[in-house]
Formats: structure tokens, sequence, C-alpha cells
């Protein structure tokens, strides 16, 4: 054999052999490659985070005095708590030392810390992994806090704690680069094994070594064509990507659902469904599933006038979304609507015995409302199928004062956006106008009742979204169900401004969020006299919750679908909330969901 | 476990495919016993029992029939050996098909079994027949290793969806074949072309069929209709051909070469073509197997159609336990005599080769109708629409509901493909490096897009969490 031949292959040996040692990384080190490579070429933040605590009003206002282009300043909701708030600085890095300099202004008198760190970047499992950042000269108010260079990463800062005074003003000075590597990284920070190492490495050269000597076997025997023999390596190479890490995680936060456990071959017996669940559970975790399916998402939509995936529809012609569901909504079968009928009235005689007034309030869908917007070939379905005339002679047969303000939401909707053009929720324009229709009909029995006006509001406007839980900024629930990213969503999608109405005088609830329960007490001491409000249903109601409990005099709101429940536990309204209904004594209890939950009523009273 | 899944492909495969490749020669035959066994028990271990009994029962009846040189007795060994091999297949098959019709004809109340399918019974059945049938004939001798017929029976590449391996082309190959890097590369190739027809093409046309035949067809007008039946044609070709690509491919990784199944049936200019290039592996198992041994055409006239008739009956049967797919047989069958009849398809001349064209795509897509639709009256109402005798029509969802771009260019693709256009594709002499490496990049980014069909498939949120 040729030297070169003998040279070509000893290279290849190394590089496989290199490949191999890196790609069991695992089995000697805490996040390794992913955390070196993403620390030495990926990274570009540095990051400050700026705590004020004391109590719930502590706050910093923090703005940058050198390279502000560079510098990202952002106050998250996650670090909003009982006992204070903070600022989150995102610097720019690049490979040489820059300057960097922000002034805190400090909120009621507190304890303030700094925490000098790295980004929080985090594998598909959710777990955070070491991306360093190096710091020196950091100073605040001009006293030196770090000589020469250090290193830190998210979970492991250097942290500066002081007391501050309200209004003080606090000038906070560091300089910050890439990482640039150091042999101790290896062991400090990603926990190096040398003898696993050093196993690792051995038994992949000699694997290496073996592969390439059965790979050239076929180039010396056959003469191949060197590009087929690439071909057939890559082919190979794709073949074992998917499962050369499986994700551990529990559950998917875009799915919105817990991902499928290993599943056992024997229980005692053999497990005959132990093919299915494994292929549900492979699904569920194979490495680079994400980016295989944002493929899939970027070839539709980029290709079709709509693009439809997961029942969401977008038209990109509008930018108006919709749910396939909602478009092909049409009357329930017999059984189904005198069952739902049953079961309503059922939990109204509960409430009655227990001298509760029972109101019901059903939104419409967007699709109902903006059918408008619909291409002709899903318009005429909607108009077809007349779901709303359906749902008005519905609810004319329950035993309780419904609402369904289908004319009052669409005559509204050309005033502004009744729901937001990415999403299925209401906007707050939307809810005010549910929370007028209902309030005409609550205040035939309540008539001393104050109704809120537009003029005891602020009203702010954004091209984000606000709509679930929390009334984060968002970019839609139905864009993320399309699987759109963010960015692009930003660039070409959110074009709308939309407005938000926050009171004037907000009443801050007390929130419990948990697996469980997801509640919402409000206290208005200016209706003390009002009657009390038990709220349930679903998302619709955190828009709604903007408005009804500026009418009473106090508001305990249960969130309808949440924690780990089916849909037919989560309608068991009479199983779930009997206790609290009754604890609590409301004097009024208001339902609020839209016309798709109404078919799971069958399940109101159930045990 | 299907080819077109994530398991099949990133799980098993590379597996097998290491171990296979890497095996000492003669470990492979065990390896690819185990991993077809593996294969086949996946989805439903139980029915891997009616596997090995059909292997026994066949190896048992061939070993004796070439053992016994009293020909009545090897005439009842043979004649006992197809029956146990057809009555499991009527069994899991057609035994409620039958009560299903006898108690409708005789108002009897005789009680369904509760059974399911094994699947690719019709498959490895007509497998193991016609190992016997060979063993009788003396084409071939009976096969004393279990393993090696077993493996014959159950190869996983062609054990699900065929195509229908008859043992006299494969026994050389299981005693003695080659792995070669040219049949990898060319494995892969083609593997990689029937994923992307399975995947890209069939399933993107699937859903716009599926879309239309669920609906009553007073709700669709007569475009949408042959839009619909063109769909189905398209979907049902590149669905069957596409995995007897796969499996091509597979076998071709694993040293076997395969006969074709399909040779661009939708060209043909008569009925009688279209079986010539449809389903191979079937209709030349039944040619083999059926027509021959009925008398075949050298027989009188009279006869020979009856012959016609039976096979594609048997061949609609073959198909599924349903009326429409006996109907859908006998369809092919009635034109197949016709032909034979007047010879009309035999003529020659530029406008008749058009009619012949015309004519042979009505019969088979009005065939695909009836092959698709749930029940015969829904086919038959169906046909109606596509020529306009539908009445009164009350459209609901227009043509753009059904058809966006993805599916317009899915369409181009199926027509274009259709025809022997990239016949040659794979063949590509090494001289024309640029246009090989070309098409190499193509199979690659098609297996990759392929890849993210398949994983969108598995893209499953719990959307009503969050209303």
């Amino acid at each position: 054999m040729k030297l070169v031949h003998i040279r070509k292959r000893f290279i290849l040996v190394v590089l496989c052999t290199i490949l191999l040692t890196l790609f069991f990384a695992p089995i000697y080190s805490d996040h390794l490659v992913i955390g070196l490579w993403d620390s030495l070429w990926n990274n570009e933040t540095a990051r400050i985070d700026i705590d004020n605590k004391g109590n719930i009003s502590n706050e910093v206002e923090v703005t940058p005095l050198q390279v502000s282009e560079k510098t990202e300043i952002t106050y998250p909701s996650w670090c909003k708590k009982e006992d204070g708030s903070c600022a989150v600085v995102n610097a720019n890095i690049d490979d040489k030392w820059q300057d960097f300099a922000v002034e805190v202004k400090v909120v009621n008198s507190g304890k303030i810390t700094i925490y000098f760190r790295g980004p929080d970047v985090r594998t598909a499992e959710n777990i955070r992994y070491p991306v360093l950042v190096d710091y020196r000269f950091s100073g605040v108010d001009k006293k030196e806090l770090l000589k020469g260079r250090k290193t830190f990463w998210h979970d492991n800062p250097f942290i500066y704690s002081f007391e501050a005074k309200d209004g003080q003003k606090i000038e906070v000075k560091f300089q910050a680069r890439k990482h640039h590597f150091r042999f101790s990284d290896l062991q400090n920070v990603y926990h190096m094994n040398w003898l696993l190492f050093i196993s690792v490495l051995v038994i992949s050269f000699l694997l290496s070594y073996k592969l390439i000597q059965y790979i050239s076997k076929f180039k010396l025997l056959e003469h191949n064509s060197r590009i087929d023999i690439v071909f057939v390596a890559v082919f190979f190479v794709l073949l074992f990507v998917p499962m050369s890490h499986i994700s551990s995680a529990e559950k998917s936060m875009q799915e919105n659902r817990i991902l499928a456990t290993y599943p056992k071959l024997f229980n005692k017996v053999l497990n005959l469904e132990y093919g299915k669940q494994f292929e549900t559970w492979f699904n569920d975790r194979f490495f680079g599933r994400n980016i295989a399916i944002d493929l899939y998402s970027f070839l539709k939509m980029n290709i079709n006038h709509i693009y439809i995936n997961a029942d969401a529809l977008w038209i990109k012609d509008n930018n108006w979304m919709y749910r396939e569901w909602y478009i092909k909504q049409k009357e329930f079968d017999k059984n189904k609507a005198d069952e739902i009928i049953k079961q309503t009235n059922l939990f109204s005689t509960f409430c009655r015995e227990n001298n509760i007034k029972m109101y019901m309030l059903i939104v419409p869908s967007k699709e109902s409302i903006y059918t408008r917007f619909l291409p002709k070939e899903y318009k005429k379905v909607v108009e077809r199928n007349q779901f709303n005339h359906y749902i008005n002679s519905l609810i004319s047969s329950f035993d309780v004062s419904a609402v369904f303000p289908y004319k009052e939401l669409h005559q509204a909707s050309y005033k502004d956006f009744i729901f937001f053009k990415q999403s299925h929720h209401w906007t707050d324009w939307g809810a005010y106008n549910g929370y007028l229709a209902l309030m005409d009909v609550i205040k035939k029995d309540y008539p001393k009742l104050h109704i809120s006006t537009l003029d005891e509001y602020n009203i702010s406007t954004s091209k984000l979204l606000r709509e679930d839980w929390d009334r984060d900024y968002d970019i839609g629930q139905t864009t993320g169900l399309l699987r759109i990213d963010k960015d692009y969503a930003y660039k070409k999608i959110l074009k709308d401004e939309y407005k938000y109405y926050n009171h004037k005088n907000e009443i801050k609830p007390i929130i419990t969020d948990n697996d469980s329960r997801k509640e919402k007490y409000f206290k208005n001491p200016q209706q003390a006299d009002a009657p009390r409000v038990f709220l349930t249903g679903t998302s619709m109601n955190e828009d709604f919750l903007q408005f009804l409990p500026y009418s009473f005099s106090e508001t305990k709101y249960y969130r309808l679908n949440s924690g780990k429940m089916t849909e037919v536990e989560m309608y068991k309204l009479l199983k779930r909330f009997k206790k609290d209904i009754l604890d609590y004594k409301p004097d009024i209890l208001i339902l609020c969901v839209t016309t798709w939950n109404l078919q799971l009523f069958v399940n109101l009273t159930k045990d | 476990m299907l080819f077109s899944s994530m398991t099949f492909i990133y799980m098993f495969l590379p597996l097998v495919c290491t171990v296979y490749l890497l095996a000492r020669k003669e470990l492979k035959n065990y390896i690819l016993l185990i991993a077809s066994i593996i294969f086949y028990a996946w989805g439903e271990p139980s029915y891997l029992a009616i596997m090995i009994l059909t292997i026994l029962v066949n190896y048992i009846g061939a070993n004796y029939i070439s053992r016994s040189h009293n020909k009545t007795h090897r005439k009842w060994l043979l004649a006992l050996t197809i029956l146990a091999n057809l009555s499991v297949l009527f069994y899991f098959k057609y035994f409620n098909f039958m009560v299903e019709n006898v108690n409708a004809l005789f108002h009897a109340d005789i009680n369904f079994i509760k059974v399911i399918m094994p699947i690719g019974i019709s498959f490895y059945t007509f497998q193991a027949l016609s190992y016997v049938v060979d063993v009788y004939r003396g084409d071939t001798p009976a096969q004393r290793d279990i393993y090696k017929l077993a493996l014959y029976i159950c190869l996983f590449p062609q054990l699900i969806a065929g195509p229908i391996v008859k043992y006299h082309d494969v026994a050389e190959q299981i005693e003695n074949r080659n792995v070669t890097f040219e049949k990898v590369s060319y494995g892969i190739k083609r593997f990689i072309i029937g994923l992307s027809k399975k995947m890209l093409i069939a399933n993107t046309l699937g859903a716009v069929a599926d879309k239309i035949f669920s609906q009553p067809v007073e709700q669709f007008d007569c475009f949408t209709a042959w839009i619909g039946a063109v769909a189905y044609s398209f979907q049902l070709f590149y669905d069957f051909s596409g995995y007897s690509d796969m499996a091509i491919g597979l076998g071709s990784i694993f040293g076997f070469k395969f006969l074709e199944n399909f040779n661009y049936p939708y060209i043909s200019r008569s009925i009688t073509e279209f079986w010539r290039r449809w389903h191979i592996s079937l209709s030349t198992w039944f040619k083999e197997y059926l027509y021959i041994p009925l008398g075949g055409n050298r027989v009188a006239k009279w006869r020979n159609y009856l012959n016609l008739f039976i096979v594609f009956l048997a061949t609609g049967f073959w198909h599924g336990a349903a009326w429409n797919f006996i109907f859908w047989g006998l369809w092919h069958g009635m034109f197949i005599i016709f032909e034979k009849a007047t010879g009309w398809h035999k003529k020659e001349g530029r406008f008749i080769g058009l009619l012949q064209h015309i004519y042979c795509i009505l019969a088979f897509v009005i065939g695909w109708v009836m092959f698709r639709a749930d029940t015969m009256s829904y086919a038959w109402q169906y046909i109606k629409n596509m020529f306009g005798l539908i009445k009164t029509h009350e459209v609901v969802y227009l043509l753009p509901y059904y058809v966006d771009n993805i599916e317009i260019i899915a369409f181009c693709a199926a027509f274009l493909c259709a025809m022997p256009i990239f016949g040659r594709i794979l063949q590509i002499p090494y001289k024309y490096k640029v246009c090989r490496t070309l098409v190499n990049i193509w199979l690659i980014v098609l297996f990759v897009v392929s890849t993210s069909f398949i994983a969108a498939s598995t893209y499953n949120p719990f959307i009503y969490f969050r209303f």
C-alpha cells in the first residue's frame, strides 16, 4: 500500500477519533462540547442582574451610560417577587475587551445585589449549562471589585451586595469579552473525568481504526466513486443523528403536553404494547426533532398561501390567524345538546339552592366575528353552519341568564380589534364589550352595580399580544401553535398596534398558581357594598379580569383549564369547585367560556 | 413497524445495518432473521405465532412433497399445504366478510369473530405458496434449513407490502450473496427515492383525496371530484411504488436483488399493458400460480375469458374483503377480456394511441374510485359526480380548500415522475461527476425533507389546554 494512502487513512482515523470522543463527551464531562462551543464561538452576551430587595415596591431603573447601542436593559416578569424586583442588563460582547457602564436608580430603599454572570442558555431538556464570559475591572461607584481576568457563567456569578437608599444613583462599570479558553475550565467548569476521558479516547481510536479500515476496503477493492463514498457516509451519519441524544425533558412547552416516558419491556409479563410505546417515546424525544419540525413548517409557510399546522391556519395575505375547529363548528347532535342543557340546568339548580345567582357569558368565536377576513373557501363553511344562530337557540333552553354577545362584538369589531389577529383570545376591547353585555343583564338583578367606563382606564399600545394568565407580552397563541419563529413573527407578522386597558386604580390580585390550581383573588374596597363574585372559565377571562373586579366587592377567579387534567375532568365543575363555592359563599357565580367549550358541559355535575 | 417511521429509519435501520455490514458472512442470514422477527413483532407480537405456524407448515409440507415419489401423494400434500395457508388467510381476512354476506343473504345471525388481520399476511402467505408450488413443480429443491426458509418468508424489507418475492427468484441469493459497496450505495439511493415518493408525494396528495372523499358527493363539484380521483390515483401509485422502492433498496443494502414491482403503469395504453406494469410481482404471481394452471390462453376462447375472469376476481379479492375490491377486480377483468376479444389495444397510430391513453386512464381512474370509496353506493355516486350526473349540488368547500401550492407542486411532481423521464437517474456513469454529485446532493436533500415531514407528524400539541 502506498505511503500516501496510509497517511490519508491515519488522518481519517484521527479525525474520526476526535469526532467520536466529542460525541461521547457526556460520559466524561458535564456539557463540555455544547458549553465550550457556545462560550468560545456562539455567545455574544454578558449579563448583569441588578436586584433591589426589601419589599414588593422595591425596584431599580437602569440607564446605559456607555456603548449604549450594545446594551439592552429589560425588566422581566419573573424578576418581580414579593420582596422586590430586578433589572437585567445584556451587554453585547466580542473577542476584545469592551467597556460598559450603566446607571442604576434605586426606587425605595433596599439591599442592592449585582450579579455578573453569563447568559441563561439551556438544552432542549431545559437544563442550564455553563456558557462562560470573561470579566475584568468591574466597579460599583468607583470601587474596584475585580482584579485581573475572571470567568463567570449563569449559575456561578460574581455577586456584590450593598444597602442603598431611595433615589440613590449608582454607577456600575465593567469590562467584558467572549471567553478565551483556559485548560482549567475543563476541570473546574465542565467537571472532566480524566480516567473516563482516556477510556473513551482509546475506545474511539480502536473503533475509528476498524471503521476506516472497513470502509477503505470498499475503495480499494471496487474502485468506487468518491462521490458515492461521501454520499453513503453522509447518509449513515444522518441515520445516527436522531438517536445520538435522547431528550430527558418531562414536557414540551411548545406542544403543551407531557412527553412519553420510556416503556417497560416486561411488566411481570411481556409488554405487548412495547413497540408502540417505544415509538411514541422515541418520536417525542429524538435529537433534532424541533429542527426537523421547524423545517417542515418553514417549507409549508413559505410555499402555501395559507399555512396550516395543527388545526391553526395563517392567511399570509392579511396576517389573520384562525382555528379550523372554530371554522367547522356546527350544531351538536340532539342527544349531546339535551345532555348539555340538562347538566347546565342541574348546575344552575345547585347554585339556586345555595342562594347564588348564576350567569353565563359565552364568548363567540373569532371566526364568526371576523368571518370577513377568511378566504372564501372557509367563509362559506362558517356561513353555512350558522353556528351562532344555533348557540342562540341552545342557550334559550338554559335555566340560567346566559349572555351570548355576538351582535355587540360584531358591531364593535368595526371600531377596533375584538380579537387578536394572532390568537383565538379576545383583546381588552373585546373583553370590555363582553363585560358591558354581561353587566347589562346582571344590572337587572342588581341595579346599584357600578359599570366601569373607559375613562377609568389608562390605555397603552403594543404590537405584541397580552392575552393569557400572566398578561405578558408575547407573539400570540396561534403563532406559537403554527411554530412560527419569534424573530420572524416580530418582523413579518406583528404589524398592528393593540390597545391595552389598565385601570387607573389597579387592584393587584392575590395569585395561586401551581400544577393543580390557578386562582386570582381581587378585593375592591371602592365597591365594598357590591356583591361577591365567583368567576370560573377558560383563558378568555384573563383579559376579562381587567374590567369585572371593578364592579364587585370581591372577585374570586378559578381558571378551568389548569394542571394536568383531562378535558372531561376539567369540566366536572361541581366535583372540582363545590367546596370552594360553598366556603366562599358568593352572591354571584359567573361562568365564562367559548362556544367550543359548550360541548364539554355534558360533564358539569358528573362525578 | 413502518418504513416511513422515525423508529425504523433512525433506530432500527442504522442498528441493523451496522451489525449486518460488520458481521461475518455466515452470520448475516441469522442477523437478518432476528431483525425481521423484531420488525414483525414490533407492532403486534401475538401475531408472530401465525407467521411461525406458516413457516412450519410450509417447511414440513415442502419437505414431504420433495421426498415423496408418489404423484398422488405429492398432489395431496400440496393441496393440504395450500389449504392450510389459505385457511389462515381466510380466517383472518375473509371470515367476517363471509359472515356479513351470509347474514344479509339468509337473514341469519352468525356472530362475527373479534380478530385483527395480521399485518402483511396476504403477502407472506403468497410467498409461502410460491415456495411450496415451486418445490412441487420441481423448480427448486425443498429448503432443508428452516432458518433459511424462515428468512425467505419473513425477510423484513418485503414483509409488509411486498414485492411478493417468488421463491425461485431468491433461493440462490439466500444461500449465497455478496454485499458490495455498489449495492449498498444503490440501495440507499433507492430507499431515499421510495421514502420521498411516500412522504412528499403520496401523503401530500393523500390528504387532498382524504378531504374530498370524506365529503358527501353533493358537497363538491365535478371538477373537484376529478381532482380527488386523480389525487387518489397518484397517492396509491406513489405510496405503493414508494414502498416497493424502499423494499428493493433495503434488499440491495443487504445484498439481495428483488425484481421490480412497478414500471410506469400510468403511461399504459391498455389495461392489459397496465397489468404488466402495475404490481408486477402480484400479477406475475397470479399468472404463474393461477392463470397458467387454469389453462392460460392455450384453451378455447370462452375458457380463456373465464380464466381471466377468475384471475381478476381473485385479484380484487386479494386486495381486500369488501365488495368494492371485488368490483374493482372485475372492472379490470372486464377491460382485459374486452381487449382480448377485440384486440383494440394492439392497433397503432398517433390518434388511436391518444385515444388508447385516454381510455386506459379513464378505466383505471374510475377503478381507483371504487377502490377508495367506503361503499359501492358512494363510489357510484362519486363516479356520477365526475361526469356531471349529480343534479343538485350544495358545494360547501371550494377547490382552494383542498389544494394549495404544496399540493400543486406535488401534483406536478407526481405527473412528471409517472413518466420515464428520470428513469436512469441512478445509473449516471461515473465519468459525469458533476451530474452524479448533484443527484447525490438532491437525494440527501430529499431525505432530510422527508424526515422533516415524518417528524412533523409527531408534532402533537395539546391544543385544548390553553383555551
